[in-house]
Protein backbone atom coordinates (compact mmCIF):
# COMPACT_ATOMS: atom_id res chain seq x y z
CA UNK A 1 0.00 0.00 0.00
CA UNK A 2 0.98 3.21 -0.79
CA UNK A 3 1.56 5.90 1.43
CA UNK A 4 -1.64 8.51 -0.60
CA UNK A 5 -3.74 5.78 0.07
CA UNK A 6 -2.89 4.53 3.48
CA UNK A 7 -3.42 8.15 4.07
CA UNK A 8 -6.95 8.13 2.68
CA UNK A 9 -8.41 5.37 4.67
CA UNK A 10 -9.43 6.85 7.65
CA UNK A 11 -11.14 9.65 5.08
CA UNK A 12 -13.01 6.85 3.92
CA UNK A 13 -14.10 5.59 6.48
CA UNK A 14 -15.91 8.60 7.81
CA UNK A 15 -17.36 9.16 4.70
CA UNK A 16 -19.06 5.16 4.63
CA UNK A 17 -20.10 5.59 8.73
CA UNK A 18 -21.80 9.34 8.05
CA UNK A 19 -23.55 7.54 5.40
CA UNK A 20 -24.78 5.25 7.28
CA UNK A 21 -26.09 7.15 9.89
CA UNK A 22 -27.41 9.00 7.26
CA UNK A 23 -29.56 6.05 5.99
CA UNK A 24 -30.87 4.89 9.60
CA UNK A 25 -32.24 8.10 10.23
CA UNK A 26 -33.49 8.80 6.45
CA UNK A 27 -37.77 8.46 5.87
CA UNK A 28 -37.97 4.86 4.72
CA UNK A 29 -38.40 4.70 0.73
CA UNK A 30 -40.71 2.09 0.68
CA UNK A 31 -44.22 2.58 1.71
CA UNK A 32 -47.24 0.83 3.74
CA UNK A 33 -49.87 1.05 1.04
CA UNK A 34 -52.88 -0.78 1.98
CA UNK A 35 -52.67 1.90 5.70
CA UNK A 36 -53.14 5.10 3.16
CA UNK A 37 -57.04 4.13 1.52
CA UNK A 38 -56.22 4.01 -1.85
CA UNK A 39 -59.27 4.74 -3.90
CA UNK A 40 -60.17 2.46 -6.86
CA UNK A 41 -62.07 2.66 -9.84
CA UNK A 42 -66.05 3.03 -9.61
CA UNK A 43 -66.72 -0.75 -10.62
CA UNK A 44 -63.34 -2.06 -9.47
CA UNK A 45 -64.45 -5.63 -7.78
CA UNK A 46 -62.52 -6.03 -4.50
CA UNK A 47 -64.15 -7.75 -0.83
CA UNK A 48 -68.03 -8.29 -0.78
CA UNK A 49 -69.95 -6.41 1.40
CA UNK A 50 -73.05 -8.96 2.58
CA UNK A 51 -76.07 -6.56 4.10
CA UNK A 52 -78.17 -9.13 6.46
CA UNK A 53 -80.67 -6.60 6.58
CA UNK A 54 -81.56 -6.00 2.83
CA UNK A 55 -81.20 -9.49 2.23
CA UNK A 56 -84.15 -11.43 1.22
CA UNK A 57 -82.50 -14.79 1.25
CA UNK A 58 -83.80 -15.74 -2.49
CA UNK A 59 -79.90 -17.88 -3.35
CA UNK A 60 -80.10 -16.13 -6.68
CA UNK A 61 -76.29 -14.85 -6.08
CA UNK A 62 -75.24 -18.72 -5.16
CA UNK A 63 -77.02 -19.66 -8.12
CA UNK A 64 -75.21 -16.87 -10.04
CA UNK A 65 -71.53 -17.49 -8.72
CA UNK A 66 -69.67 -19.64 -11.66
CA UNK A 67 -67.33 -21.04 -8.88
CA UNK A 68 -69.54 -21.79 -6.61
CA UNK A 69 -67.84 -19.83 -3.53
CA UNK A 70 -70.99 -18.31 -2.66
CA UNK A 71 -73.01 -20.32 0.29
CA UNK A 72 -76.52 -20.05 2.08
CA UNK A 73 -76.42 -19.88 6.10
CA UNK A 74 -79.85 -20.51 6.98
CA UNK A 75 -80.60 -18.25 9.87
CA UNK A 76 -83.25 -19.64 11.72
CA UNK A 77 -86.18 -17.22 10.99
CA UNK A 78 -88.68 -16.82 8.12
CA UNK A 79 -87.27 -13.86 6.34
CA UNK A 80 -84.47 -14.13 5.28
CA UNK A 81 -84.69 -17.71 5.55
CA UNK A 82 -81.10 -17.86 4.65
CA UNK A 83 -77.73 -15.75 3.83
CA UNK A 84 -74.97 -15.27 1.57
CA UNK A 85 -71.20 -16.30 2.77
CA UNK A 86 -68.31 -16.07 0.16
CA UNK A 87 -65.26 -17.89 0.52
CA UNK A 88 -62.90 -15.16 -0.07
CA UNK A 89 -60.38 -18.08 -0.87
CA UNK A 90 -62.12 -19.62 -3.84
CA UNK A 91 -63.54 -16.70 -5.18
CA UNK A 92 -62.54 -15.16 -8.53
CA UNK A 93 -63.68 -11.78 -8.27
CA UNK A 94 -66.10 -11.92 -11.55
CA UNK A 95 -69.46 -9.60 -9.92
CA UNK A 96 -71.89 -12.11 -11.23
CA UNK A 97 -73.39 -12.36 -7.77
CA UNK A 98 -73.67 -8.81 -7.38
CA UNK A 99 -75.44 -8.61 -11.05
CA UNK A 100 -77.73 -10.97 -9.74
CA UNK A 101 -79.01 -9.62 -6.58
CA UNK A 102 -82.82 -9.05 -7.10
CA UNK A 103 -83.08 -5.86 -3.93
CA UNK A 104 -83.85 -2.58 -4.89
CA UNK A 105 -82.24 0.13 -4.95
CA UNK A 106 -79.30 -1.03 -2.91
CA UNK A 107 -77.99 -4.48 -3.21
CA UNK A 108 -77.38 -6.74 -0.71
CA UNK A 109 -74.68 -8.81 -1.78
CA UNK A 110 -72.61 -5.78 -3.41
CA UNK A 111 -68.55 -5.92 -4.50
CA UNK A 112 -66.75 -3.02 -2.54
CA UNK A 113 -62.54 -1.42 -3.78
CA UNK A 114 -61.40 -3.01 -0.87
CA UNK A 115 -58.61 -4.85 -2.07
CA UNK A 116 -56.72 -5.64 0.90
CA UNK A 117 -56.61 -9.60 1.29
CA UNK A 118 -54.02 -11.02 3.20
CA UNK A 119 -54.17 -14.10 5.47
CA UNK A 120 -51.47 -14.94 7.17
CA UNK A 121 -49.97 -17.65 7.07
CA UNK A 122 -51.00 -18.73 3.75
CA UNK A 123 -51.44 -22.41 4.83
CA UNK A 124 -55.22 -23.94 3.99
CA UNK A 125 -56.83 -24.18 7.29
CA UNK A 126 -56.67 -20.35 7.58
CA UNK A 127 -57.46 -19.84 3.75
CA UNK A 128 -60.02 -21.91 4.26
CA UNK A 129 -61.43 -19.41 7.12
CA UNK A 130 -61.12 -16.25 4.62
CA UNK A 131 -64.94 -15.86 4.52
CA UNK A 132 -66.69 -12.76 4.00
CA UNK A 133 -69.65 -13.07 6.62
CA UNK A 134 -72.75 -10.83 6.38
CA UNK A 135 -72.47 -7.93 8.38
CA UNK A 136 -75.08 -7.06 11.29
CA UNK A 137 -76.31 -10.87 10.72
CA UNK A 138 -78.16 -11.16 14.35
CA UNK A 139 -79.42 -7.68 14.69
CA UNK A 140 -81.43 -8.55 11.01
CA UNK A 141 -82.22 -11.92 12.99
CA UNK A 142 -83.32 -9.83 15.92
CA UNK A 143 -85.14 -7.57 14.26
CA UNK A 144 -86.75 -10.68 12.23
CA UNK A 145 -87.82 -12.13 15.72
CA UNK A 146 -89.46 -9.49 16.68
CA UNK A 147 -91.17 -9.00 13.04
CA UNK A 148 -92.60 -12.55 13.49
CA UNK A 149 -93.85 -12.15 16.80
CA UNK A 150 -95.25 -8.42 15.78
CA UNK A 151 -97.02 -10.48 13.20
CA UNK A 152 -98.18 -13.66 15.30
CA UNK A 153 -99.65 -10.82 17.95
CA UNK A 154 -101.78 -9.41 15.29
CA UNK A 155 -102.89 -12.81 13.88
CA UNK A 156 -103.77 -14.16 17.41
CA UNK A 157 -105.83 -11.13 18.16
CA UNK A 158 -106.98 -11.33 14.31
CA UNK A 159 -108.34 -14.70 15.73
CA UNK A 160 -109.85 -13.39 18.88
CA UNK A 161 -111.58 -10.86 17.31
CA UNK A 162 -113.21 -13.16 14.91
CA UNK A 163 -113.94 -16.03 17.48
CA UNK A 164 -115.44 -13.18 19.25
CA UNK A 165 -117.83 -11.84 16.23
CA UNK A 166 -118.78 -15.53 15.66
CA UNK A 167 -120.07 -15.89 18.87
CA UNK A 168 -121.82 -12.86 18.88
CA UNK A 169 -123.43 -13.67 15.55
CA UNK A 170 -124.32 -17.09 17.12
CA UNK A 171 -125.92 -15.26 20.04
CA UNK A 172 -127.88 -13.26 17.80
CA UNK B 1 -33.48 -40.79 -25.15
CA UNK B 2 -32.24 -43.20 -27.59
CA UNK B 3 -35.39 -44.86 -27.87
CA UNK B 4 -37.58 -42.21 -28.78
CA UNK B 5 -36.04 -41.57 -32.04
CA UNK B 6 -36.00 -45.24 -32.74
CA UNK B 7 -39.79 -44.79 -31.84
CA UNK B 8 -40.39 -42.01 -34.42
CA UNK B 9 -38.74 -43.75 -37.12
CA UNK B 10 -34.92 -42.60 -37.43
CA UNK B 11 -32.38 -45.15 -37.38
CA UNK B 12 -29.10 -44.62 -35.55
CA UNK B 13 -26.71 -43.06 -37.69
CA UNK B 14 -23.08 -43.65 -36.04
CA UNK B 15 -20.71 -41.51 -38.08
CA UNK B 16 -17.55 -42.43 -35.77
CA UNK B 17 -16.51 -43.45 -32.34
CA UNK B 18 -15.59 -40.68 -30.47
CA UNK B 19 -13.79 -41.45 -26.97
CA UNK B 20 -12.22 -39.59 -24.72
CA UNK B 21 -9.96 -40.78 -22.25
CA UNK B 22 -11.38 -43.83 -23.12
CA UNK B 23 -14.58 -42.72 -21.63
CA UNK B 24 -17.35 -43.24 -24.30
CA UNK B 25 -19.00 -39.98 -24.87
CA UNK B 26 -22.60 -41.74 -26.24
CA UNK B 27 -24.66 -39.04 -27.76
CA UNK B 28 -22.49 -37.10 -29.90
CA UNK B 29 -22.19 -40.73 -31.54
CA UNK B 30 -25.61 -40.09 -32.94
CA UNK B 31 -26.15 -38.55 -36.15
CA UNK B 32 -29.54 -37.21 -35.39
CA UNK B 33 -30.19 -35.29 -31.83
CA UNK B 34 -33.01 -34.90 -29.75
CA UNK B 35 -32.91 -31.28 -27.86
CA UNK B 36 -35.89 -30.26 -25.73
CA UNK B 37 -36.71 -26.80 -27.12
CA UNK B 38 -39.11 -25.77 -23.76
CA UNK B 39 -40.54 -25.57 -20.80
CA UNK B 40 -37.79 -24.13 -19.56
CA UNK B 41 -36.61 -21.97 -22.52
CA UNK B 42 -37.65 -18.68 -22.14
CA UNK B 43 -39.30 -18.00 -24.75
CA UNK B 44 -41.47 -21.24 -25.43
CA UNK B 45 -44.13 -20.94 -22.53
CA UNK B 46 -45.83 -24.00 -21.16
CA UNK B 47 -45.04 -26.32 -24.21
CA UNK B 48 -42.20 -28.30 -25.04
CA UNK B 49 -40.87 -28.91 -28.91
CA UNK B 50 -39.05 -31.79 -29.40
CA UNK B 51 -36.40 -30.92 -32.00
CA UNK B 52 -34.08 -33.58 -34.04
CA UNK B 53 -30.87 -32.01 -35.54
CA UNK B 54 -28.61 -33.09 -37.74
CA UNK B 55 -25.47 -30.75 -36.85
CA UNK B 56 -27.14 -27.30 -37.11
CA UNK B 57 -29.80 -27.94 -38.92
CA UNK B 58 -33.44 -28.84 -37.70
CA UNK B 59 -34.87 -32.69 -39.41
CA UNK B 60 -38.01 -32.86 -37.29
CA UNK B 61 -40.28 -31.17 -34.79
CA UNK B 62 -42.87 -32.09 -32.81
CA UNK B 63 -44.80 -30.14 -30.34
CA UNK B 64 -45.53 -31.15 -26.80
CA UNK B 65 -48.53 -29.62 -25.00
CA UNK B 66 -51.08 -29.87 -22.44
CA UNK B 67 -48.99 -28.19 -19.73
CA UNK B 68 -51.83 -25.83 -19.70
CA UNK B 69 -54.85 -27.72 -19.67
CA UNK B 70 -57.93 -26.54 -17.67
CA UNK B 71 -60.84 -28.14 -19.55
CA UNK B 72 -62.63 -24.94 -20.26
CA UNK B 73 -65.10 -26.84 -23.09
CA UNK B 74 -65.90 -29.06 -20.04
CA UNK B 75 -66.68 -26.63 -17.51
CA UNK B 76 -68.61 -24.49 -19.60
CA UNK B 77 -71.07 -27.81 -19.58
CA UNK B 78 -71.70 -26.87 -15.89
CA UNK B 79 -72.29 -23.23 -16.55
CA UNK B 80 -75.57 -20.99 -16.73
CA UNK B 81 -75.79 -19.17 -20.05
CA UNK B 82 -74.33 -15.89 -18.33
CA UNK B 83 -71.63 -17.44 -16.06
CA UNK B 84 -69.71 -19.08 -18.96
CA UNK B 85 -67.91 -16.09 -19.62
CA UNK B 86 -65.51 -16.75 -17.19
CA UNK B 87 -64.56 -19.86 -18.83
CA UNK B 88 -64.78 -18.67 -21.90
CA UNK B 89 -62.63 -15.76 -21.83
CA UNK B 90 -59.75 -17.67 -19.97
CA UNK B 91 -58.68 -19.07 -23.77
CA UNK B 92 -56.30 -15.94 -23.35
CA UNK B 93 -55.84 -13.33 -21.01
CA UNK B 94 -54.13 -11.22 -23.37
CA UNK B 95 -57.64 -10.84 -25.65
CA UNK B 96 -60.27 -11.57 -23.62
CA UNK B 97 -63.01 -9.64 -25.67
CA UNK B 98 -63.04 -11.45 -28.75
CA UNK B 99 -63.93 -14.98 -27.07
CA UNK B 100 -66.04 -13.50 -24.80
CA UNK B 101 -67.89 -11.69 -27.79
CA UNK B 102 -68.14 -14.43 -30.10
CA UNK B 103 -69.73 -16.96 -27.27
CA UNK B 104 -72.34 -14.28 -26.77
CA UNK B 105 -73.13 -13.71 -30.34
CA UNK B 106 -73.52 -17.21 -30.78
CA UNK B 107 -75.73 -17.62 -27.61
CA UNK B 108 -77.89 -14.96 -28.87
CA UNK B 109 -78.16 -16.35 -32.34
CA UNK B 110 -79.63 -19.68 -30.29
CA UNK B 111 -81.97 -17.45 -28.35
CA UNK B 112 -82.96 -15.14 -30.67
CA UNK B 113 -82.33 -12.40 -28.38
CA UNK B 114 -80.95 -8.64 -31.05
CA UNK B 115 -78.60 -6.86 -28.97
CA UNK B 116 -78.83 -2.94 -28.56
CA UNK B 117 -76.68 -0.96 -31.01
CA UNK B 118 -75.05 0.55 -28.25
CA UNK B 119 -73.59 -2.93 -26.81
CA UNK B 120 -72.37 -3.32 -30.49
CA UNK B 121 -70.24 -0.31 -30.51
CA UNK B 122 -68.82 -0.95 -26.93
CA UNK B 123 -67.99 -4.69 -27.72
CA UNK B 124 -65.67 -2.97 -31.01
CA UNK B 125 -64.26 -0.79 -28.80
CA UNK B 126 -63.27 -3.53 -26.33
CA UNK B 127 -62.49 -6.34 -28.94
CA UNK B 128 -59.95 -3.69 -30.46
CA UNK B 129 -58.26 -2.54 -27.00
CA UNK B 130 -57.95 -6.16 -26.45
CA UNK B 131 -56.27 -6.79 -29.94
CA UNK B 132 -53.77 -3.95 -29.28
CA UNK B 133 -53.02 -5.28 -25.82
CA UNK B 134 -51.99 -8.47 -27.17
CA UNK B 135 -50.55 -7.49 -30.61
CA UNK B 136 -48.50 -5.23 -28.26
CA UNK B 137 -46.99 -8.07 -26.31
CA UNK B 138 -46.62 -10.13 -29.19
CA UNK B 139 -44.73 -7.57 -31.00
CA UNK B 140 -42.51 -7.20 -27.74
CA UNK B 141 -42.07 -10.95 -27.45
CA UNK B 142 -40.68 -11.38 -31.29
CA UNK B 143 -38.19 -9.08 -30.72
CA UNK B 144 -37.57 -10.54 -27.52
CA UNK B 145 -36.88 -14.11 -28.84
CA UNK B 146 -33.89 -12.31 -30.39
CA UNK B 147 -32.12 -11.22 -27.07
CA UNK B 148 -33.50 -7.59 -27.27
CA UNK B 149 -35.97 -6.79 -24.48
CA UNK B 150 -35.84 -3.29 -24.77
CA UNK B 151 -39.61 -3.58 -27.15
CA UNK B 152 -41.11 -5.31 -24.29
CA UNK B 153 -40.63 -3.33 -22.10
CA UNK B 154 -42.25 -0.47 -24.09
CA UNK B 155 -44.93 -1.90 -25.43
CA UNK B 156 -46.14 -3.27 -21.52
CA UNK B 157 -46.12 1.22 -20.65
CA UNK B 158 -48.19 0.90 -23.66
CA UNK B 159 -50.67 -1.91 -22.32
CA UNK B 160 -51.01 -0.29 -19.21
CA UNK B 161 -52.77 2.62 -20.55
CA UNK B 162 -55.66 0.02 -21.76
CA UNK B 163 -55.44 -1.61 -19.00
CA UNK B 164 -56.28 1.39 -16.94
CA UNK B 165 -59.50 1.90 -19.32
CA UNK B 166 -60.34 -1.42 -18.90
CA UNK B 167 -60.78 -1.04 -15.47
CA UNK B 168 -62.43 2.43 -15.55
CA UNK B 169 -64.73 0.03 -17.59
CA UNK B 170 -65.37 -2.69 -15.69
CA UNK B 171 -63.21 -2.83 -12.40
CA UNK B 172 -60.74 -5.27 -13.33
CA UNK B 173 -57.82 -5.30 -15.71
CA UNK B 174 -56.99 -8.16 -17.27
CA UNK B 175 -60.20 -10.85 -16.56
CA UNK B 176 -62.72 -8.34 -17.16
CA UNK B 177 -65.48 -10.53 -18.13
CA UNK B 178 -67.65 -7.34 -19.17
CA UNK B 179 -69.27 -8.98 -22.34
CA UNK B 180 -72.60 -11.10 -21.67
CA UNK B 181 -74.94 -12.59 -23.63
CA UNK B 182 -77.57 -9.75 -24.08
CA UNK B 183 -74.92 -7.00 -24.22
CA UNK B 184 -72.44 -5.64 -22.06
CA UNK B 185 -72.47 -5.60 -18.08
CA UNK B 186 -71.58 -2.27 -17.51
CA UNK B 187 -72.09 1.50 -19.01
CA UNK B 188 -69.46 2.62 -20.88
CA UNK B 189 -69.11 6.04 -18.76
CA UNK B 190 -67.53 9.23 -20.06
CA UNK B 191 -64.35 8.57 -17.94
CA UNK B 192 -64.02 5.42 -19.96
CA UNK B 193 -64.03 6.74 -23.01
CA UNK B 194 -61.46 9.71 -22.02
CA UNK B 195 -59.03 6.99 -20.54
CA UNK B 196 -59.28 4.76 -23.94
CA UNK B 197 -58.38 8.23 -25.78
CA UNK B 198 -55.81 8.61 -24.09
CA UNK B 199 -54.44 5.20 -24.40
CA UNK B 200 -54.95 5.69 -28.24
CA UNK B 201 -53.39 9.30 -28.38
CA UNK B 202 -50.21 7.53 -26.02
CA UNK B 203 -49.84 4.42 -29.01
CA UNK B 204 -50.30 6.66 -31.42
CA UNK B 205 -48.37 10.04 -30.73
CA UNK B 206 -45.56 8.35 -28.22
CA UNK B 207 -45.03 4.24 -28.98
CA UNK B 208 -45.76 4.22 -33.04
CA UNK B 209 -43.32 6.43 -33.67
CA UNK B 210 -40.60 5.65 -31.07
CA UNK B 211 -40.93 1.94 -32.02
CA UNK B 212 -41.10 2.60 -35.60
CA UNK B 213 -37.60 4.20 -35.34
CA UNK B 214 -35.66 1.44 -33.95
CA UNK B 215 -37.26 -1.62 -34.09
CA UNK B 216 -39.50 -1.62 -37.78
CA UNK B 217 -37.05 -1.64 -40.82
CA UNK B 218 -34.44 -2.62 -38.44
CA UNK B 219 -31.26 -4.03 -40.23
CA UNK B 220 -30.21 -6.43 -37.48
CA UNK B 221 -33.70 -7.57 -37.40
CA UNK B 222 -34.28 -8.30 -40.98
CA UNK B 223 -30.69 -10.27 -41.13
CA UNK B 224 -32.22 -12.53 -38.43
CA UNK B 225 -36.18 -12.59 -39.67
CA UNK B 226 -36.25 -12.10 -43.50
CA UNK B 227 -36.67 -15.53 -45.63
CA UNK B 228 -36.81 -17.32 -42.06
CA UNK B 229 -39.84 -19.52 -42.24
CA UNK B 230 -41.10 -19.16 -45.39
CA UNK B 231 -44.51 -20.39 -46.53
CA UNK B 232 -46.26 -19.51 -49.77
CA UNK B 233 -49.53 -18.59 -50.38
CA UNK B 234 -51.19 -21.95 -51.42
CA UNK B 235 -49.06 -23.46 -48.70
CA UNK B 236 -50.08 -21.23 -46.14
CA UNK B 237 -53.90 -22.69 -47.20
CA UNK B 238 -52.90 -26.02 -47.38
CA UNK B 239 -50.98 -26.32 -44.10
CA UNK B 240 -53.92 -24.23 -42.29
CA UNK B 241 -52.36 -21.09 -41.33
CA UNK B 242 -54.63 -18.30 -39.14
CA UNK B 243 -54.41 -15.30 -38.41
CA UNK B 244 -51.71 -12.46 -38.95
CA UNK B 245 -49.75 -15.47 -40.22
CA UNK B 246 -52.06 -15.97 -42.61
CA UNK B 247 -52.18 -12.82 -44.08
CA UNK B 248 -48.60 -12.40 -44.16
CA UNK B 249 -48.72 -14.74 -47.06
CA UNK B 250 -50.67 -12.81 -49.20
CA UNK B 251 -54.18 -14.39 -48.34
CA UNK B 252 -56.80 -11.66 -47.18
CA UNK B 253 -58.83 -13.76 -44.72
CA UNK B 254 -60.40 -11.69 -42.20
CA UNK B 255 -63.82 -12.27 -40.31
CA UNK B 256 -63.95 -8.71 -39.72
CA UNK B 257 -64.48 -7.88 -43.16
CA UNK B 258 -66.21 -11.61 -44.95
CA UNK B 259 -68.63 -11.89 -42.11
CA UNK B 260 -68.60 -9.16 -40.07
CA UNK B 261 -70.29 -8.81 -36.21
CA UNK B 262 -70.27 -6.08 -33.79
CA UNK B 263 -70.05 -2.88 -35.27
CA UNK B 264 -67.39 -4.02 -37.83
CA UNK B 265 -70.00 -3.66 -41.39
CA UNK B 266 -70.24 -0.12 -40.44
CA UNK B 267 -66.85 1.07 -39.85
CA UNK B 268 -63.91 1.97 -42.02
CA UNK B 269 -60.85 0.18 -42.14
CA UNK B 270 -58.66 -2.42 -44.44
CA UNK B 271 -57.20 -6.20 -44.01
CA UNK B 272 -53.46 -6.03 -44.00
CA UNK B 273 -51.71 -8.00 -46.51
CA UNK B 274 -48.56 -9.33 -47.43
CA UNK B 275 -46.20 -10.88 -49.65
CA UNK B 276 -43.21 -12.48 -48.86
CA UNK B 277 -44.59 -14.89 -45.72
CA UNK B 278 -41.65 -15.11 -43.94
CA UNK B 279 -41.35 -14.06 -40.33
CA UNK B 280 -40.35 -10.32 -40.93
CA UNK B 281 -43.61 -9.91 -43.12
CA UNK B 282 -45.80 -11.68 -39.77
CA UNK B 283 -44.08 -9.22 -37.64
CA UNK B 284 -45.24 -6.22 -39.65
CA UNK B 285 -48.41 -7.62 -40.34
CA UNK B 286 -49.07 -7.41 -36.81
CA UNK B 287 -47.13 -3.98 -36.44
CA UNK B 288 -49.49 -2.65 -39.56
CA UNK B 289 -52.60 -4.16 -37.49
CA UNK B 290 -52.24 -2.53 -34.42
CA UNK B 291 -52.85 0.88 -36.41
CA UNK B 292 -55.48 0.05 -37.79
CA UNK B 293 -57.04 -1.18 -34.52
CA UNK B 294 -56.24 2.31 -32.91
CA UNK B 295 -58.67 4.07 -36.12
CA UNK B 296 -61.20 1.60 -35.62
CA UNK B 297 -61.32 2.38 -31.64
CA UNK B 298 -61.63 6.15 -32.23
CA UNK B 299 -64.29 5.68 -35.39
CA UNK B 300 -66.39 3.38 -32.93
CA UNK B 301 -65.97 6.24 -30.16
CA UNK B 302 -67.33 9.08 -32.67
CA UNK B 303 -70.12 6.50 -33.53
CA UNK B 304 -71.38 5.66 -30.10
CA UNK B 305 -74.92 6.03 -30.12
CA UNK B 306 -77.30 6.46 -27.40
CA UNK B 307 -79.60 4.01 -25.57
CA UNK B 308 -79.65 0.69 -23.73
CA UNK B 309 -76.37 -1.17 -22.84
CA UNK B 310 -77.90 -4.29 -21.85
CA UNK B 311 -80.69 -6.47 -22.90
CA UNK B 312 -82.44 -9.28 -20.91
CA UNK B 313 -81.44 -12.45 -21.56
CA UNK B 314 -83.64 -15.21 -21.48
CA UNK B 315 -82.72 -18.08 -18.02
CA UNK B 316 -83.79 -21.26 -20.59
CA UNK B 317 -82.74 -21.15 -23.99
CA UNK B 318 -84.53 -23.10 -26.78
CA UNK B 319 -83.23 -25.91 -28.26
CA UNK B 320 -80.32 -25.12 -31.58
CA UNK B 321 -76.82 -24.79 -32.60
CA UNK B 322 -75.23 -22.13 -33.68
CA UNK B 323 -71.35 -21.69 -35.14
CA UNK B 324 -69.69 -18.21 -34.93
CA UNK B 325 -66.61 -16.86 -36.43
CA UNK B 326 -64.62 -14.00 -34.43
CA UNK B 327 -61.18 -12.35 -36.03
CA UNK B 328 -59.48 -12.86 -32.71
CA UNK B 329 -56.08 -11.31 -32.12
CA UNK B 330 -54.80 -14.06 -33.49
CA UNK B 331 -56.94 -15.42 -35.91
CA UNK B 332 -60.32 -16.65 -36.60
CA UNK B 333 -61.76 -18.30 -33.60
CA UNK B 334 -64.68 -20.22 -34.04
CA UNK B 335 -67.99 -21.19 -31.45
CA UNK B 336 -69.85 -24.56 -31.82
CA UNK B 337 -72.54 -23.76 -29.08
CA UNK B 338 -75.34 -26.38 -28.69
CA UNK B 339 -78.22 -26.01 -26.36
CA UNK B 340 -80.31 -28.58 -25.36
CA UNK B 341 -83.10 -26.60 -23.97
CA UNK B 342 -81.84 -25.84 -20.37
CA UNK B 343 -80.35 -23.33 -18.56
CA UNK B 344 -76.57 -23.50 -19.73
CA UNK B 345 -74.94 -24.66 -22.66
CA UNK B 346 -74.72 -28.00 -23.62
CA UNK B 347 -71.56 -28.17 -25.64
CA UNK B 348 -69.28 -25.52 -26.62
CA UNK B 349 -66.70 -26.16 -29.27
CA UNK B 350 -64.13 -23.63 -29.58
CA UNK B 351 -61.79 -23.94 -32.55
CA UNK B 352 -58.46 -21.58 -31.93
CA UNK B 353 -56.15 -20.39 -34.39
CA UNK B 354 -52.95 -20.76 -32.23
CA UNK B 355 -53.63 -24.77 -32.53
CA UNK B 356 -53.82 -24.50 -36.10
CA UNK B 357 -50.67 -22.53 -36.01
CA UNK B 358 -49.27 -25.01 -33.94
CA UNK B 359 -49.44 -28.04 -35.83
CA UNK B 360 -48.37 -25.95 -39.43
CA UNK B 361 -45.51 -25.54 -37.28
CA UNK B 362 -43.37 -28.64 -38.21
CA UNK B 363 -44.37 -28.19 -41.94
CA UNK B 364 -42.70 -24.85 -41.86
CA UNK B 365 -39.82 -25.54 -39.43
CA UNK B 366 -38.08 -28.18 -41.82
CA UNK B 367 -34.44 -27.70 -42.41
CA UNK B 368 -34.22 -24.47 -40.90
CA UNK B 369 -31.13 -23.62 -38.68
CA UNK B 370 -31.78 -24.15 -34.81
CA UNK B 371 -31.48 -20.49 -34.19
CA UNK B 372 -34.61 -19.94 -36.49
CA UNK B 373 -36.66 -22.18 -34.49
CA UNK B 374 -37.37 -19.23 -31.90
CA UNK B 375 -37.84 -16.94 -34.64
CA UNK B 376 -40.55 -18.78 -36.41
CA UNK B 377 -42.21 -20.07 -33.23
CA UNK B 378 -42.45 -16.30 -32.16
CA UNK B 379 -43.47 -14.87 -35.87
CA UNK B 380 -46.66 -17.72 -35.89
CA UNK B 381 -48.20 -15.76 -32.70
CA UNK B 382 -49.51 -18.68 -30.83
CA UNK B 383 -50.97 -18.22 -27.30
CA UNK B 384 -51.10 -21.44 -24.93
CA UNK B 385 -53.71 -20.73 -23.19
CA UNK B 386 -55.75 -21.22 -26.30
CA UNK B 387 -53.41 -23.92 -27.64
CA UNK B 388 -54.56 -26.29 -24.82
CA UNK B 389 -57.67 -24.83 -23.46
Amino acid sequence: MEIKEALMVPFEATKKVIRVTKALFAPKATEVWWDKGVKRELHYRGKHIIKAELCIGCSMCARACPVNCIEMVPTGVKKPRAVPKVRGNECIFCGLCEDACPTKPEKAIKLTDNYSMIVEPGTWDNLYQFVFEPEGLEEAIEKAKKMEEMIEKKKREALKKKQLEDKKGEEK
Amino acid sequence: MGSSIATAGYTFVVEETKEVVGEDLGLLQEKLLQLNWGVQHPASGPMRLKVWVDGDEVVKVDPDIGYVLRLLEKLVEYRTWINAIVNVERACFMDDFGTMTGYSIAAEKIAGVEVPKKADYVRTILCEGGRIVSHLIGLGSFVGVMGVHTPMQWALIAREKFLDAFETFSGQRIATSSIVPGGVRYEPTGKFIEKMVVAVDYLEKEFIPRYEEVFVDNPTLKIRSVGVGKVSKEKAIEIGLAGPALRASGVASDIRKDYPYAAYGELDFKVITKEEGDSYARYLVIWEELKESAKIIRQAIEGLPEGDYRTKFPIKVPQGEAYVNVEWARGCFGFHLVSEGGTGPYRLKMRAPSFANLWAMPEIMKNVKLADVPVIFASLYMCHGDIDR
